[in-house]
């Protein structure tokens, strides 16, 4: 019982020397502004039991503390560099906070990244080929850095694309920036029909299918042939590859179809099938 | 105790999986593992309450699935739970009889028919608890009315307290079939033996007066025993009350006439009965031999009556309609087998080693006795190992299937913020849920379901809903069709038979796992939006996890200390000593019936299996030929054939390969089947067949025309004359042109980047018209892909009514869902009927589409050749062929079929699809009726059609006229094919 007794007054008399309040440490040299990868500020305090953590803009750096001689030094763990900015250094005794404000910077200049971001990605020359850009750069520490060439951080404006359908990317080396200008809509429908005397079909092509600037039209685009003979309708399907469909019509029953091809509503001369 | 352990212990974790119920116990087991004190379980049916059953069996094996895997769980609890059974009928037997026969009693639990199907067949773990808990209540019962002692009705109650935690059902009939008979028995042997009158009416009277004088016993125990039915699993009745269940009957076997369904009755009726009506003039006699037993006589026969489910109607007059058909009538011919122990004990243990022996060598000497008492005993065991592996001769659920390749698919990419359906999985679905936290607009306890498309058919689960008929096909389609209502975006299908109603709903084929299930997706369905658990006070989630558990505990610890502090030598001191009498009649019946019936019932079996003539008549050659056929026993079938050198197994399967295929042979189930003699000549038969066949997208009729020739007394059919039509070429080329999604180009658990995802695709309306026919309305339309990548599109129309009333509609199977670029559909979603519409009133119609990247199920295929006929009225024929130019079969060929206008408006959209698969290079025949409504029907002009493509309000493009249209009398059509290579995952 008196082990008890006697465990009981040294738990209570170490929790209440704990609470017991203490000044606020004295920073010996201060600075206005501090080097992250420098960092030794020196703080006067009777205290050892300090612990301090750097707040910068975006996250809590815990700061490695050394006392001796009533003297409070504090330091940043290995090289790592911070986002630049306002900062606060906090030192945190039991309950009680000390706040002391600096400004961070990191010793050397990191390689510069640079962002540029096109909306819509895809365009298409069939509704606008307008995009919309925004550029910014930013050290691989996110520290935002001034937009080459111009005096501003963030640069934004609409560019006009070039209707030639291609996969290009906003910045060099970087496959997520790419941007995709698709081919347009077919405007005309070139179509032939050639008989294979050996297979007994008509081998039909339609293409080279073109937009209005030239491209060749998407891969996979549907072509329907309608084929009609008497009172009896036909309707095949292919699609397209490199600007060609093709498709091949058996020559039973088909002699002396007329034939159109069909994509969307953009429809082809008539053929007729004939073996000769 | 060590017998249970040797016939079931050892043989349970293989027959678990082929039981009807013990997954969804599994199931609620594992919710209590994870959520002890949260009622609401999000996995089934968009949510439900679990208190709507009560919880101890559940909250048990979910504590020994702490220290097991959930299965092994399930075993340990079930044998344990065999052996207080076993037990239970040991101390319930005491009260009829003595302790050799309650042991001999005890002995017959173990192997007793009903007891074995309810553990191995159907894993009714909570029916089993309830009666093991309820029959070791029994004896304390009876002590209490006898003696009067306080410490039996504390253990009386708390073993109820169990039973009513365990099973709602036990504890409400309990009270009827056993405390009923049980209080009876004890007031009748507690009456003085000088005094009990020979007149029945004066024994009935001097009980009831019995009754009177202990009266405050009577309110004491009627009292405290309505107070724990009601405050032990007070949510439960709470929920009851409160949410109501408005599920429509769902049939079931058991209340099935077991004279029409002859099938149903062996499985409810005869096979777990099968000893008690062996023995039932032993039974019939001794329980109607001494007046003690009269509420058991009135028990035994109220069950066995009641569980001939619907053979007689008066199961139905006794419940009323409503009970009759919510229970399943199974429990009370298993109730039935239960009370009936005790005499069968009391029979079987005189004729083998008692006076009934004495009596038989006496008459018939001691080897007729010995080889009786031995082939009866061959013949049951044989009949119980029939039982066990009952699922194994007439499977019950499909396959095992391993879980693990689906739990990883729901795992990866985000893939349960969508609900999912399996289909095929039979209560194998239970397990899934029970090991994944993904959830499924499906479920295996349809009593706590409220989804009205589900309550309003009789359909038990959606993953079997081809065994529904019709009600469940369209209970299925109604989901598949308005996926986006439930965030259902995924089908794990373990039977094809669903595919054709997959395909033309809008799922297309992801991937096939490595367990061979194929996953279904469904393209533009949003996740799972937040469901409002329902309301449940804390106080009942905190009752409902610490009362029944507490129950059980108690239980436990006052048997430990009633055994120590209580048990007494002459605890059964009451019970008269019964003689053995039987008369000869009755004991000549009960000795042989046993052997006839089960030496008979294994003959049968053998027959059945090895004996049965097939071909022994024409009509009967063809049917069996047809159900060979329907199960895909190509091999089977081929020797129905004559028999001939020209024609062998290896041709008739290659026949089978060049001519078979499509929507009849590979994805119908035989429905009916019709056969008649054309003509019959001695040795010769020409008949006619009617098949009628279930598929998915509907009934499909078909009639044959067989020729039949006896051969050594077997009729056998006449190989088909075959003509295959060959194409011309030896090799064809077709050029497809298949589309990757890159997918995440960030490789990254994060939710996707904004520079990962792929646009929205253009997506264009050409068309669409409020047309109404009649009581029909209907938008009918045309939409364009105007993108340069192939899209899935998913269109819902909404209608605002009054009142607030708004309400969605989505396409069936009228519309192609994946398109190429620049390729169109026609679509038509189905409205209200016009009663229904004009009395809510509309105020607008809104049209939407979302897009998405595709890339499957862009393909339609085939090339149809069509005219169109002119028939009477508005009725047109269109008939022609469809040419197959890819280089894959036409598994179902199909077309999208539009009316149009001279203008070119379009009036409606029809999908037609033909049985019969069309190969690689050849043409099929079809012709498809086709009803014109321009003349009848109007367009709804006055409601226009607001139009909005990904949220973007849109308008329509000028409507040209047809020129193809207007040559085939108003109708275009397009194809619209399933292709079930899955090298291009349609």
């Amino acid at each position: 019982m008196r082990i008890l007794l006697y465990y009981t007054c040294v738990i209570l008399l170490a929790t209440g020397c704990g609470g017991q309040p203490v000044d606020k440490a004295v920073w010996v040299n201060p600075a206005d502004t501090l080097i992250i990868q420098d960092l030794q500020p020196r703080f006067a305090t009777g205290c050892s039991k300090w612990k301090a953590v750097l707040y910068s803009s975006v996250q809590p750096l815990e700061l490695h503390t050394s006392f001796s001689n009533n003297s409070l030094t504090l330091s940043a763990a290995g090289d790592a560099a911070v986002v630049e900015g306002p900062a606060q250094i906090c030192l945190e005794y039991g309950k009680q906070l000390f706040y002391y404000p600096v400004y961070l910077k990191n010793k050397a200049a990191a390689p510069e990244i640079y962002k540029e971001f096109r909306s819509p990605k895809t365009v298409n020359p069939d509704s606008s080929l307008v995009q919309q850009r925004i550029i910014y750069s930013r050290d691989i520490n996110c520290n935002l850095l001034a937009v080459r060439g111009k005096s501003v951080y963030f640069f934004e404006d609409e560019i006009k694309l070039a209707p030639r359908a291609a996969v290009e990317r906003a910045v060099k080396d970087d496959a997520l920036s790419a941007y995709y200008v698709q081919p347009g809509s077919c405007i005309a429908i070139p179509l032939q029909a050639v008989f294979r005397r050996e297979e007994k079909i008509f081998y039909v092509t339609a293409g080279p299918l073109k937009d209005k600037y030239g491209n060749t039209v998407a891969d996979g685009t549907l072509v329907s042939f309608n084929y009609d003979k008497a009172a009896s309708a036909a309707h095949m399907e292919a699609t397209l590859l490199n600007g060609f469909a093709a498709v091949s019509i058996p020559v039973e029953g088909n002699e002396g179809c007329r034939l159109l091809a069909t994509v969307n509503n953009i429809v082809s001369q008539p053929v007729n099938l004939r073996t000769r | 105790m060590s017998l249970v352990l040797l016939t079931h212990g050892v043989i349970i974790y293989f027959t678990l999986p082929k039981t009807y119920d013990a997954f969804v116990h599994i199931f609620f087991a594992d919710h209590y593992a994870r959520n002890w004190f949260e009622p609401w379980e999000y996995r089934w049916y968009t949510g439900f309450l679990t208190v709507s059953y009560p919880p101890l069996v559940h909250q048990a094996i979910a504590l020994i699935s702490k220290l097991f895997p959930l299965k092994v769980a399930f075993c340990i609890y079930a044998i344990s739970i065999f052996e207080i059974l076993v037990i239970g009928v040991y101390r319930f037997s005491k009260i009829f009889f003595d302790k050799t026969t309650a042991g001999v009693a005890a002995l017959l639990a173990v192997v007793l028919s009903s007891m074995v199907e309810t553990l191995h067949v159907y894993g009714q773990m909570p029916t089993l608890t309830g009666l093991a808990f309820l029959l070791n209540a029994l004896p304390f019962l009876y002590q209490y009315i006898v003696k009067g002692k306080f410490i039996s009705l504390v253990m009386t109650l708390t073993f109820l307290a169990v039973v009513i935690s365990s099973h709602h059902v036990t504890a409400i009939f309990g009270m009827a079939f056993f405390i009923a008979p049980t209080v009876f028995m004890a007031l009748a042997d507690g009456l003085p033996p000088n005094k009990q009158p020979r007149n029945l009416f004066r024994y009935l009277l001097q009980i009831v007066f019995s009754a009177l004088r202990k009266y405050k016993q009577f309110i004491l125990l009627g009292g405290l025993i309505i107070s724990f039915a009601i405050g032990l699993i007070f949510p439960y009745w709470y929920w009851s009350k409160s949410d109501p269940i408005t599920q429509v009957s769902i049939p079931h076997g058991s209340r099935d006439s077991f004279i029409t369904h002859a099938s149903s009755g062996l499985i409810f009726f005869i096979i777990p009965l099968a000893l008690i009506f062996a023995l039932l003039p032993a039974i019939a006699f001794s329980i109607t031999r001494k007046k003690r037993f009269i509420g058991w006589a009135a028990s035994f026969f109220l069950c066995l009556l009641l569980g001939s489910g619907g053979t007689t109607p008066l199961p139905q007059m006794l419940l009323g309609k409503n009970a009759f058909n919510i229970l399943t009538l199974d429990r009370f011919g298993f109730w039935a087998s239960v009370i009936a122990i005790p005499f069968m004990a009391k029979f079987i243990c005189s004729f083998l080693a008692g006076p009934l022996r004495d009596w038989w060598i006496k008459r018939f000497s001691a080897p007729a006795h010995f080889v009786l008492s031995a082939v009866t005993g061959f013949t049951y065991l044989l009949f119980i190992v029939f039982i066990f592996h009952l699922a194994a001769f007439r499977p019950l659920q499909p396959k095992e299937i391993e879980i693990q390749p689906m739990l990883n698919f729901l795992n990866r990419d985000d893939h349960m913020r969508w609900r999912y359906l399996t289909l095929g999985f039979g209560d194998q679905m239970a397990w899934l849920s029970a090991n994944s936290l993904a959830a499924t607009v499906d479920g295996n306890y349809h009593s706590a379901r409220r989804l009205p498309e589900l309550t309003t058919r009789p359909v038990e689960r959606l993953e079997n809903a081809k065994f529904a008929g019709d009600e469940g096909l369209a209970s299925l389609n109604d989901f598949l069709m308005n996926a986006e209502k439930y965030s259902l975006k995924y089908v794990f299908s373990n039977d094809r038979y669903y595919d054709p109603l997959l395909y033309y709903n809008g799922w297309s084929r992801t991937i096939r796992l490595e367990n061979g299930i194929m996953v279904w997706e469904k393209g533009n369905i949003s996740t799972i939006k937040p469901v409002v658990p329902k309301e449940l006070s804390p106080l009942l989630k905190k009752a409902w996890g610490y009362i029944p558990v507490s129950a059980l505990g108690i239980t436990i610890l006052l048997t430990v200390f009633y055994l120590s502090r209580y048990k007494q030598k002459d605890y059964f001191d009451n019970v008269p000593v019964a003689d053995d009498f039987y008369p000869g009649p009755v004991i000549c019946a009960s000795a042989l019936l046993p052997v006839i019936f089960f030496t008979f019932f294994i003959g049968k079996q053998v027959y059945e299996l090895l004996l049965v003539k097939e071909q022994d008549s024409p009509q009967t050659a063809v049917l069996n030929y047809y159900n060979h056929l329907d199960f895909q026993r190509f091999e089977n079938a081929f020797h129905f054939f004559k028999p001939g050198p020209a024609y062998t197994l290896d041709q008739y399967l290659l026949g089978k390969s060049v001519n078979d295929g499509g929507l009849l042979p590979s994805f119908a189930k035989l429905d009916s089947i019709d056969v008649k003699k054309l003509n019959s000549k001695n040795d010769s038969a020409t008949l006619q067949v009617y098949t009628r066949w279930r598929t998915s997208l509907g009934h499909r009729e078909k009639t044959d025309t067989l020729q039949l020739q006896k051969l050594n007394k077997k009729w056998y059919i006449l190989p088909p004359v075959f003509s295959p039509e060959i194409p011309e070429q030896q090799m064809k080329s077709y050029t497809y042109t298949l589309f990757k999604k890159m997918g995440k180009r960030v490789i990254s658990s994060f939710p996707t980047e904004k520079d990962d995802r792929v646009k929205k695709p253009f997506a264009v309306f050409k068309q669409a018209n409020f047309i109404r026919n009649g009581q029909q309305n209907f938008i009918a339309g045309e939409i364009l892909n105007a993108d340069d990548i192939p899209v899935n599109i998913a269109l819902k129309v909404t209608v605002r009514y009054e009142k607030n009333i708004v309400k969605d509609y989505y396409p069936g199977n009228a519309f192609q869902y994946n398109l190429s670029p620049k390729a169109a559909s026609f679509f038509q979603v189905q409205l209200d009927s016009t009663v229904r519409m004009d009395a809510l009133k509309i105020l607008s119609v809104e049209l939407y589409a979302e897009t998405d990247v595709s890339e499957r199920g862009y393909m339609h295929g085939g090339t149809p050749v069509y005219t169109v006929a002119a028939g009477a009225g508005e009725d047109v024929l269109v008939k022609g062929k469809m040419y197959n130019e890819l280089t894959t079969e036409l598994t179902i060929p199909g077309i999208l079929m539009a009316e149009k206008d001279a203008a070119g408006n379009i009036w409606q959209a029809k999908l037609a699809v033909f049985p019969a698969a069309v190969r690689s290079g050849l043409s099929g025949n079809f012709q498809e009726p086709f009803h014109k409504i321009q003349k009848q029907a109007v367009r709804m002009a006055q409601h226009p059609i607001t139009l909005f493509i990904n949220g973007q309000r849109r308008s329509v493009l000028p409507v040209e006229p047809d020129a193809i249209a207007k040559m085939n009398k108003g109708v275009v059509i397009i194809p619209h094919c399933f292709l079930s290579q899955e090298i291009y995952l349609q």
